[in-house]
């Protein structure tokens, strides 16, 4: 099983153990410095990860295994698009999951530090945004609607005012 | 503002409220309404002069009538004295002539007098002669006190037109110098001269605002086409009747065509949308109102034609219309159909709307409205959304009959007996400002026929609300219900609408708490009494009964088939159920729930068909309400406990999950299958329990307050540690755990702060904006935040 790569044991918050090969589990930096700074005999018993649950666990895996070969996402944040189209098929297909656990998924690769998964989830989060009224992002995410009446009317109006802004904008 | 302002004040600035153009455009307004206010007191004028004269000419007539009655009395005296044939002839004469005055008074008398007229004949003796002399002399009383109320309405009339004449003038030549003004201003901007060696583009653009602007000059300028234009209140109807092409025949005809009504399934993308068919013309005048977020509205032909038209809608707070032509190159049967459009997405079409092209004159033919309705009823059983749809079309076509009928009125030529009407219903608006039933029945006495006395009834005050709304909105309950009782099956508009809300007297009744009024209109009658007509918010009477809080009356309305499902167009999801679970107890929610059988619950309180969410937001409510027994009647119905959501669990997995007090209490008396149904990790209800949940919240408090800080510094300090800490502090359990209980609602906002800034910078601006007006926790975060704006700042700079 070993060969070439040294296998990493990670445990996730609700007991399961996983084993993973070195390379795809230094995609996340946050466990790359884990690696860095533990000596061999530590890592024996495996990388305990608190908050992350076995199923987001195996997920997150799933996608640093397909991306094992990717290039490094450039550092440089302006450099990043601001593009929210260019998700690879296999990428959006990944994403196809029930909101729970695309933010538990966001959550994981925030805390696991993995920039190119912690993109995707955002790009797929603004794209379920895009485009949409106040009134179909709350469905979209199931926000319940808090205002007093005042503060909707103001609202309101700030909604006809950005309107107009687009209207005059097209 | 119509678009000849906007091409007079091209600039933004002028147009904005404050703006010389804003400024501009009220005052012709205020000209157009006070041009209305001179042109119906001329009306009324003349109409009252006409009344004056013949109560004048009836006056002398009865000075006459004496006179002669004297003398006829002397010659019968004389006659009887004698006895000679020749005298009684002579008495016989005298009669006659009595006889004589008495129908030129009959014949100059107006409606409203003839009563006392048929009473004054009951009394004649044999010769015809009014015998009851002192009926003569009270008649002659009733008819100065009218000459005097007609006088002195006349003299109001008077003084009113003067005013509204004096500030026409005013106003005219104020907007003339204004619009003089503003043309050789902007003219000076755009005149080709300026434009001799500019770019060939810019050249034409500024030509072309020129020709606008000419012709804005001329039309705003000339007081009677700027007043027509305001009348009409619409650019291109204007333009269609004041273009050549176009005889002004056919455009007069395009007010009178036929009115098809279709209305749209959005409420928030478009009220209602008209649609008239021109005689003799290939064009359909489109007519829309109240579309508050539409910025557009697109309308379509069926078959498909090349005329799918965009049409922005006019900026007229009261809607506005356009004619569109019709290309169409087959003939017989056509739709339209029209939808409103805004910056964040199309709303549906809207329903058909039918019109035949000839196939040998090529003229148009709108749908009868009785097949239009037809057809209606047939379109509504094939969805239930189309239910709200329907209650529109319902309140349009009473509105058309409302406005036939008193277009039917007005067309009498009778004006005294409009003038009486007038009278009646503000002597009963008086009436029942001071509480008095019996100045009410005086009111309506003196008018002629049943008709006038229900248009008495159905009159309205200056505001346009009629007695019956009026007396039920201030809570008179006497008035009301004096009014229902008497005028209820006779002639009372039991349905008319509050102008300010949309509400019906029924409505009021309910708010208002007069059960008595409630019960009287109740008893005329589902035929009788509209239940589904919502006020302009999308509330029905239901919905207030419910939150009023008595079932009685909720059990009632339910049993005449009141809407169930209607949906308010202010918050969508709310149905008559929501308010009760809001506000109410369990009875009304047993009622509502037992009554919902087309589809248990779901139907039209979520557009989606997740039951369970819904479920939980029920149980939540009660929960917070602390109601346990209307729980624990939700957890004992059958239906719920069979909807499941993915995970398998039931509604008493989610009160239990989501309860902190009554958990226990709920599954101490859950009885049946509910208590043993597992969900799909094998768990009975019994087994979430709340002290956990209760656990969870209490850490995740804890963490949030250092949630978002020292983040580096801690994950440093945690692989310095060793492995057993590799636990961050970003929480990522305890906000799943929470997504879980309150199924996704409000997740977005516990994402940490830099995550969400990363969603925002894939963001257009609109969207952000969107965002912000989701929620007090969004718009905190988007608008209210310091650390946001930072980052705002540096993701969009400038």
């Amino acid at each position: 099983m070993s060969g070439d790569h040294d296998m990493v044991k990670l445990i996730s918050s609700d007991g399961h153990t996983i084993e993973v090969p070195e390379d795809i589990v230094r995609k996340s930096q946050t466990l790359q410095n884990t690696l860095d700074d533990l000596a061999k005999d530590q890592l024996e018993n495996g990388i305990p990860l608190a908050n992350v649950t076995h199923a987001i666990l195996t997920k997150v895996v799933e996608w640093c295994t397909h991306h094992k070969d990717d290039p490094p996402p450039p550092e440089d944040d302006d450099a990043r698009t601001r593009r929210t189209d260019d998700i690879t098929p296999w990428d959006a297909d990944f994403c196809k999951v029930e909101q729970t656990v695309l933010f538990e998924l966001i959550l994981a690769a925030n805390y696991l530090d993995i920039k190119g998964l912690l993109d995707l989830c955002c790009k797929t989060v603004a794209n379920m945004i895009k485009g949409k009224s106040p009134e179909q992002i709350r469905q979209t995410f199931n926000i319940k609607n808090d205002f007093t009446p005042e503060e909707e009317e103001q609202v309101r109006k700030e909604n006809e005012w950005c309107e107009e802004a687009g209207s005059t904008g097209k | 503002m119509l678009d000849y302002f906007c091409m007079l004040f091209p600039d933004e600035e002028s147009r904005a409220p404050g703006g010389p153009g804003q400024a501009c455009w009220e005052q012709a307004l205020a000209e157009a309404r006070a041009e209305e206010t001179v042109r119906h007191s001329s009306e009324n004028l003349v109409a009252l002069a006409a009344q004056e004269t013949a109560l004048i000419d009836i006056r002398k007539s009865l000075a006459q009538w004496e006179v002669a009655r004297q003398r006829m009395a002397r010659e019968r005296a004389k006659a009887d004295a004698s006895g000679t044939a020749g005298r009684v002839r002579l008495a016989a004469r005298a009669a006659n002539d009595v006889v004589i005055v008495q129908r030129r008074i009959a014949a100059t008398s107006p409606e409203s007098l003839a009563a006392g007229l048929a009473g004054l004949a009951e009394d004649a003796d044999a010769a015809g002669v009014w015998a009851d002399v002192d009926a003569v002399h009270d008649f002659a009383r009733d008819v100065d006190h009218r000459l005097a109320v007609s006088v002195s309405v006349l003299h109001t009339i008077e003084v009113r037109a003067a005013e509204a004449s004096a500030s026409l003038a005013r106003l005219s030549d104020a907007i003339a110098r204004i619009v003089r003004r503003q043309y050789r201003r902007v003219a000076l901007r755009y005149h080709p001269d300026r434009f001799a060696g500019a770019e060939v583009d810019e050249a034409q653009a500024a030509e072309a605002a020129f020709a606008d602007l000419g012709e804005a000059y001329v039309t705003l300028a000339n007081a009677a086409l700027r007043r027509e234009y305001m009348a009409m209140c619409n650019h291109e109807l204007f333009k269609l009747a004041h273009a050549n092409d176009v005889d002004a025949d056919t455009a007069a005809d395009l007010g009178r065509a036929q009115v098809l009504a279709i209305e749209s399934g959005a409420p928030d993308q478009m009220r209602k949308v008209e649609v008239c068919v021109a005689r003799g013309e290939r064009k359909l005048q489109v007519r829309w109102s109240t579309a508050p977020r539409a910025a557009m509205i697109e309308i379509a032909l069926i078959p498909p034609t090349d005329a799918l038209r965009t049409l922005h809608l006019s900026p007229s707070p009261l809607g506005g219309s356009t004619v569109v032509a019709v290309h169409s190159p087959s003939v017989g049967l056509h739709q339209v159909v029209a939808r409103g459009v805004n910056s964040s997405g199309d709303g549906p079409w809207s329903f058909p709307a039918e019109f035949t092209i000839d196939e040998e004159t090529g003229e148009l033919t709108a749908m009868s409205a009785a097949d239009l309705a037809a057809a209606q009823q047939a379109a509504a059983a094939q969805a239930i959304a189309e239910i709200k749809t329907r209650n529109r079309a319902r309140r349009k076509a009473r509105a058309k009959a409302r406005a036939q009928a008193a277009a039917a009125s007005t067309a009498e030529p009778d004006p005294p007996h409009l003038v009486a009407i007038h009278k009646a219903t503000r002597t009963l608006f008086k009436a029942a400002r001071k509480h008095s039933p019996a100045m009410m029945v005086r009111a309506l006495a003196g008018l002629p026929c049943q008709r006038a006395t229900a248009a008495a009834v159905n009159g309205a005050n200056r505001a346009g609300d009629a007695l019956l709304v009026v007396a039920t909105r201030e809570g008179d309950e006497d008035a009301a219900k004096w009014l229902v009782d008497h005028f209820g099956s006779c002639g009372l508009d039991c349905n008319a609408v509050d102008n300010a809300t949309g509400r019906t007297p029924l409505a009021w009744s309910i708010v208002s708490g007069a059960e008595d009024v409630t019960d009287a209109l109740l008893r005329l009658g589902r035929r009788t009494i509209d239940l589904d007509l919502p006020d302009f918010a999308g509330w029905t009477p239901l919905h207030f009964a419910v939150r009023a809080g008595k079932p009685r009356l909720v059990e009632r309305l339910i049993r005449m088939r009141a809407p169930l499902n209607a949906a308010s167009y202010e918050c969508p999801s709310v149905t008559p159920l929501h308010v009760a679970v809001e506000h109410s107890d369990a009875g009304m929610v047993a009622h509502a729930l037992a009554e919902t059988d087309v589809s248990p619950l779901g139907l039209a309180l979520m557009k989606g068909n997740d039951e369970l969410v819904l479920l939980a937001e029920l149980v939540r409510l009660t929960l917070l309400s602390d109601r346990v027994e209307l729980l624990l009647q939700l957890v004992g119905s059958e239906t719920l406990n069979a909807s499941r959501d993915d995970a398998g669990n039931s509604v008493l997995h989610a009160a239990v999950a989501l309860g902190t007090e009554h958990a226990q209490a709920v599954l101490g008396e859950a009885v049946g299958a509910g208590a043993e149904c597992e969900n799909a990790a094998g768990l009975l209800p019994k087994d979430i329990t709340a002290v956990t949940l209760e656990d969870v919240l209490g850490v995740r408090e804890e963490e949030a307050g250092d949630n978002s800080g020292d983040e580096a510094a801690e994950s440093e300090s945690d692989s310095e540690e060793g492995s057993e800490h590799v636990a961050g502090p970003s929480g990522s359990k305890d906000v799943v755990e929470r997504m879980e209980d309150e199924s996704g609602a409000g997740s977005l906002d516990l994402l940490p702060v830099e995550i969400i800034f990363e969603v925002l910078r894939l963001l257009e601006m609109r969207d952000v904006v969107a965002l912000s007006q989701t929620c007090r926790a969004m718009r905190a975060l988007l608008v209210d935040n310091i650390l946001w704006r930072k980052l705002f700042r540096r993701a969009f700079p400038g």
